[in-house]
């Protein structure tokens, strides 16, 4: 067994959430991957999913599990430092990061083909796609791109704003989200043609969004944390955590955060409340992707994973 | 490998300054996107550098240099000094780094021009940082080498910070790969090990000694991406002061300089 620790769900920290958790689950700290730095992680399906990150003196490479996070193999190796990664199915997906250069993959990360060329000083922070053909990507100083042939020609979206971007979700055709730098949260209804700022009550960063049919959250820096039902009107909710959050996912009504020095919040109920967990990982964690309610895995820096069990 | 061909290139002409080019093999080896480069931390970067400033680019002269036995193609920067945080530097401040500025082609997709000529991306230098005029940048440079004729930014574009205006009015500077690391990058010794560190421990809990700094500058250590201009002045200065640094001061004049 590769598991060097483990921890329980929503342990002793209390917040100020009200509602107890209605579904158990931890935490558990995945086989070592190395020291260099993950920065995004997708998880297909319970079993099988993709890292990617940093390099080091020898390349980075693309990372992949099939058993849930617990062990991952490179399966490529990149010469760029790679910050967002999408999977639409086992086989295909699309990596992008700090040289502006987006590739594609019909082969479960085996190979790559690059489609959008590097660009000098544009980094990509998150990438999108609602399926094989529509994709965004958002990153530094207002950066948009957009595609609707499967990543074959991107097209640059003038969204008019300095801020990063740090990442971009849609939920339907038209309707999808971005959440940026000082508080930045914008919406299009008209599959990202137009986007709209909404009143986010935040002032710091933030990094992470996570969507469904009927609600969405984000969260960010000192552990702001906030949510909408209709997608316009935004409230702060406590996080239970100061630390700055710098990813979410959800599945169902579960959603999970993770940030600074490992910290991991969740919520059982679409956001509305968050309790701490212990987390596994004791530095920073950047990413986390839920495949399933109590079906994750989080990843940080110096290779840092874990991924969530149920009880 | 790439960057082996570019120093081939060189070597085949200038046998003489495979010192040169290994010297900046030494902290560089680049490759497509991304390069191999040593990554340093804030403070390691801060000791290395001999001259840490923040300016505007008002010239870039692409010209050649003698160096060693013959002339190699260098570009020669100008910089209106705004701020001396490390080191004497007069308020027009010229220096040289090897290489000219790339530039869209015309003509063929993906062509680049290096030197002067349309090259292919596969002998193209990644990773020496670029300004052009109007750019505004917070430069960590190591001491000159060659001669004296020539620098770069530490860690190549890691040591090169551009200046961005957010619409609050905030200004954010980020390097050539996100500020990835600045804080958290253990030290590779190139200047200092993490024994002599003073202000930042990346394997300590606490990242970032916090004696003497202000809240906002404590705050740039869980930041990602761009990082307030005045609070990371603010740390290097600390860091300078920690080595024993007097701080930095902006003269009138540039000894030597040919560009004024």
């Amino acid at each position: 067994m590769l598991v060097i620790a483990a921890s329980s769900l929503f342990a002793c920290r209390s917040g100020p959430a009200t509602q107890p958790a209605t579904q158990a689950g931890r935490w558990i700290a995945a086989e070592h991957t190395g020291e260099l730095n993950l920065l995004s992680v997708d998880m297909v399906d319970r079993r099988n999913g993709f890292a990617v990150g940093d390099i080091g003196l020898m390349n980075g490479a693309v990372l992949r599990t099939s058993d849930g996070g617990q062990t991952w193999q490179p399966v490529s190796r990149t010469d760029e430092i790679l910050a967002a990664v999408d999977f639409v199915s086992i086989t295909r997906g699309w990596v992008a990061g700090y040289a502006g250069r987006i590739q594609r993959t019909d082969d479960g990360g085996l190979s790559w083909k690059v489609q959008r060329i590097e660009h000098k000083n544009e980094i990509i922070n998150s990438i999108f796609f609602l399926d094989h053909e529509r994709g965004w990507a958002v990153g530094s100083a207002g950066l948009l791109l957009a595609t609707n042939n499967g990543g074959e020609n991107w097209e640059v979206i003038t969204t008019g704003r300095a801020e990063d971007l740090w990442s971009v979700k849609f939920i339907t055709r038209n309707r999808g989200l971005i959440a940026g730098e000082e508080g930045l949260i914008l919406m299009t209804e008209n599959g990202g043609r137009d986007w709209i700022p909404q009143a986010s009550h935040a002032h710091g960063a933030l990094y992470g969004l996570a969507v469904a049919n009927e609600y969405a959250v984000v969260v960010g820096e000192n552990g702001w944390t906030g949510r909408t039902d209709d997608f316009r009107t935004w409230a702060a909710v406590e996080s239970g955590t100061t630390e700055s959050l710098n990813g979410v996912s959800l599945s169902g009504e579960e959603c999970w955060a993770v940030g600074s020095k490992g910290v991991t919040v969740g919520s059982m109920d679409k956001g509305k409340t968050w309790k701490r967990a212990s987390a596994a990982a004791s530095g920073d964690l950047i990413s986390v992707s839920l495949s399933a309610p109590t079906s994750g895995v989080a990843v940080g820096r110096h290779g840092a994973v874990q991924f969530l069990r149920s009880e | 490998m790439k960057h082996l061909e570019i120093v081939g290139m060189f070597v085949m002409r200038f046998s003489s300054c495979i010192a040169a080019m290994l010297l900046v093999l030494a902290v560089s080896c680049p490759l497509d996107a991304h390069h191999m480069v040593l990554r340093f931390n804030l403070e390691e970067m801060t000791v290395t550098a001999d001259r840490v400033f923040l300016g505007r680019c008002v010239g870039v002269e692409e010209t050649q240099e003698i160096i060693a036995q013959g002339p190699l193609p260098i570009t020669r920067y100008t910089f209106e000094v705004e701020r001396a945080i490390k080191g004497r530097l007069p308020r027009l401040f010229s220096f040289s780094q090897l290489g000219h500025p790339t530039k869209p082609a015309s003509g063929k997709a993906r062509e680049i021009t290096v030197h002067g000529r349309a090259v292919t991306a596969d002998t193209f230098i990644h990773g020496m940082s670029e300004y052009r005029i109007g750019d505004r940048a917070l430069l960590f440079l190591i001491p000159n080498y060659l001669g004296g004729k020539v620098t770069y930014p530490v860690g190549m574009d890691q040591g090169a910070f551009t200046v961005s205006r957010m619409p609050s009015g905030k200004e954010l500077v980020r390097n050539g790969i996100n500020n990835l690391d600045l804080l958290t990058a253990r030290y590779n010794g190139t200047s200092m090990k993490s024994g002599d560190a003073r202000v930042v421990h990346p394997d300590r809990e606490v990242v970032v000694e916090p004696q003497g700094l202000s809240a906002a500058s404590q705050a740039i250590t869980t930041k990602r991406g761009a990082l307030p201009l005045e609070s990371l002045i603010e740390l290097v200065e600390r860091i300078n002061a920690a080595h024993g640094g007097t701080g930095g001061v902006v003269v009138e004049r540039q000894q030597g300089s040919r560009v004024q």
